[in-house]
């Protein structure tokens, strides 16, 4: 028998029980989904995750006072517990393996577009926070050593920030006030969609001018660069503990390990996908296998009058065997489809770049040939031992 | 053809049934052989056996002078699909297929390609005076149609052996006349043809009437 009437006339049972046929290989069609959904999101959030710390370079540590709860309200904060300009330098000289640090003070301010209050977020920085977080490939220019020590009022604007206030209007070399100055705009930045910073919708500007603006010298947050994520977190940790007597006041988080939670419960995700995902292809499969038996019990007269006219016992097992992993492959398919729709809708969700390639469905028909192979054998060696005298005694 | 003390027995539980009993039999190119009996003597069996179906429990089969119990599954399918027809009693067409796919399935498993496939289903479909209901379905054709279709797909791979269990079983005296017609001609033709029928009015179209009792052959075994 030639190949391609094999797989015709297996294709042409398959078509007998359209129902029957499409509820049998529902199993296989959300085991297939499963595995699709799992692979798509799991691969983009490690993506992600790389791209991230491969942008990132060296880690990133951010270390912020932590906010003081209700309960403690007996003890007043004293000046010396929040984090402090000295600080950076301090840190500098007693953390070998911090490579930089940069102090970031943050507060609101209001601004007026079309005669409605906006309320917009103004941090000031030192250039190192633009090293750091990799914005020199900004728009125009970014903030330099320069503009500090002569006290120049510029200031960057996160791209988002930028159309909310200028519109359709080139920002660069436009003014802008913020809390009665002027600030001239020298660069647009954009997210690096590193996590920890948002620029785009940040207003930046240097960090002594922010003081003064903000008329407060406590610094919100420090970032710190680490040359080895592990021993820059212990040396904080000592730091802190030595210069405030108290490290657990401060919380010292790494960007890495960060990333990496996220990560971790990404896997929690997969893990659940890949439970139902296997569980769907056994459930499934068991269900071909029961459809492929009662198909053979049904079909033994169909199988007797093909002996009698010449096909061999190969030749029935092929075409049963065949029918079994058609049935599959079609699940296959249908649950690739399904698995992609699925991870379109999470990645719509939760804002991933949906992963979709050729291997994923390569691997999902991979797959379902094998599961057809297993499922398909024990039916198929049925059909191909049915005794034609017997089949055709039933008048 | 020659059947040399052929034995069948079939063990059901603990009984065993003896089916055939020392049956031999001689059939030669050309002839028209009918084999008559009662129901449950035999017949059947011993037609399964001359058409490859089945294999005796003991004795020896020479299919043109081939020891047929010597050979494998694939030997014997071949030897089914290349020089036997099968025409059964109730017609057994594949329900889901047209008459031509009908008469196609026998060239299918000669690995014939389709087109050529096509036009042999045709000229024997026009041969058994069905030209033109060649694409209707088994259920759309009358008893007798479907008798013929089944006629034109046992020949359909021109064996040299055409069997028949009662083919006009089935059918009412005339349209059972008219499938007598055609396996005439056929003979007249080359054909050897050896039918089943339990209707001494059916044997007397054949060369031969072997009548065959409880396993045995009790008359015509040439």
């Amino acid at each position: 028998m030639l190949p391609r009437d094999i797989i015709g006339t297996a294709w042409q049972s398959l078509g007998v029980h359209r129902l029957r046929t499409g509820l049998s290989i529902l199993g296989i069609v959300i085991g297939i989904a499963s595995f699709s959904i799992m692979y798509s999101v799991g691969e983009s959030a490690q993506q992600k995750t790389n791209q991230a710390i491969q942008e990132l370079g060296a880690d990133v540590i951010q270390v912020s006072p932590q906010r003081t709860k209700l309960s403690d309200k007996k003890e007043p904060a004293t000046r010396g517990e929040t984090l402090s300009l000295r600080d950076i330098d301090g840190i500098k000289g007693f953390c070998p393996a911090v490579l930089d640090v940069s102090p970031e003070i943050s507060d609101s301010s209001d601004f007026y577009r079309h005669g409605k209050k906006e309320m917009l977020n103004v941090t000031g920085i030192l250039p190192a926070y633009e090293e750091m977080f990799k914005l020199q490939d900004a728009r125009g220019r970014t903030i330099s050593e320069l503009d500090l020590e002569s006290g120049h009022q510029v200031c960057l604007l996160g791209d988002m920030v930028a159309t909310r206030i200028f519109g359709n209007k080139d920002p660069l070399g436009e003014q802008l006030a913020i809390k009665g100055y002027l600030f001239k705009v020298i660069g647009i930045i954009k997210d690096t969609g590193l996590g920890m910073v948002n620029v785009k919708n940040d207003i930046l500007i240097p960090l002594p001018l922010a003081q003064r603006l903000f008329q407060s010298n406590e610094i919100r947050t420090l970032y710190v660069r680490a040359r080895d994520t592990n021993s820059a977190m212990a040396e904080l940790e000592r730091y802190f503990q030595l210069r405030y007597g108290d490290a657990n006041r401060f919380e010292i988080r790494s960007q890495k390990l960060l990333l990496q939670t996220q990560e971790k419960n990404i896997k929690i995700f997969e893990y659940i996908l890949w439970t139902i995902g296997s569980i769907s292809l056994l459930v499934g499969g068991i269900g071909i296998m029961n459809i492929m038996l009662v198909s053979v019990t049904e079909r033994v007269r169909e199988i007797g009058i093909r002996r009698a006219l010449g096909a061999t016992k190969t030749e029935i097992k092929l075409q049963f065997l065949c029918e079994s992993i058609l049935l599959c492959l079609v699940g296959a398919i249908g649950g690739t489809i399904l698995g992609f729709l699925g991870a379109r809708l999470i990645s719509y969700l939760f804002r991933f770049p949906p992963v979709f390639s050729v291997k994923l469905l390569l691997i999902a028909l991979v797959i379902a040939s094998v599961l057809g192979i297993v499922c398909g054998t024990y039916p198929a060696a049925r059909a191909a031992n049915q005794d034609p005298t017997v089949v055709l005694r039933y008048e | 053809m020659r059947l040399t003390n052929i034995n069948k027995t079939y063990a059901t539980g603990e009984l065993s049934l003896k089916i055939l009993q020392d049956v031999s039999l001689k059939v030669l190119e050309g002839e028209f052989v009918t084999i008559m009996g009662a129901s449950g003597s035999g017949k059947t069996t011993l037609l399964n056996i001359l058409g490859c179906l089945d294999r005796p429990s003991s004795g020896n089969y020479f299919f043109r002078g081939q020891a047929v119990e010597s050979l494998s599954d694939k030997e014997l399918s071949l030897l089914r699909k290349r020089d036997i027809g099968f025409v059964f009693q109730s017609f057994n067409l594949l329900p889901r297929l047209s008459a031509r796919r009908n008469v196609e399935l026998p060239l299918i498993y000669q690995e014939i390609p389709e087109s050529r496939r096509k036009e042999i289903a045709m000229q024997m479909l026009d041969r058994v005076g069905l030209g033109k209901k060649t694409e209707r379905l088994p259920g759309e054709l009358s008893g007798g149609e479907q008798q013929r279709v089944a006629i034109a797909r046992a020949l359909a791979s021109q064996p040299a052996l055409l069997l028949a269990d009662e083919p006009t079983g089935n059918l009412d005296t005339k349209t059972g006349t008219e499938i007598m017609d055609i396996l005439r001609e056929l003979h007249q033709s080359g054909i050897t043809i050896i039918m089943v029928t339990h209707s001494p009015e059916m044997s007397t179209h054949a060369d031969r009437t072997i009548i065959i009792r409880d396993g045995q052959i009790v008359e015509g075994s040439g």
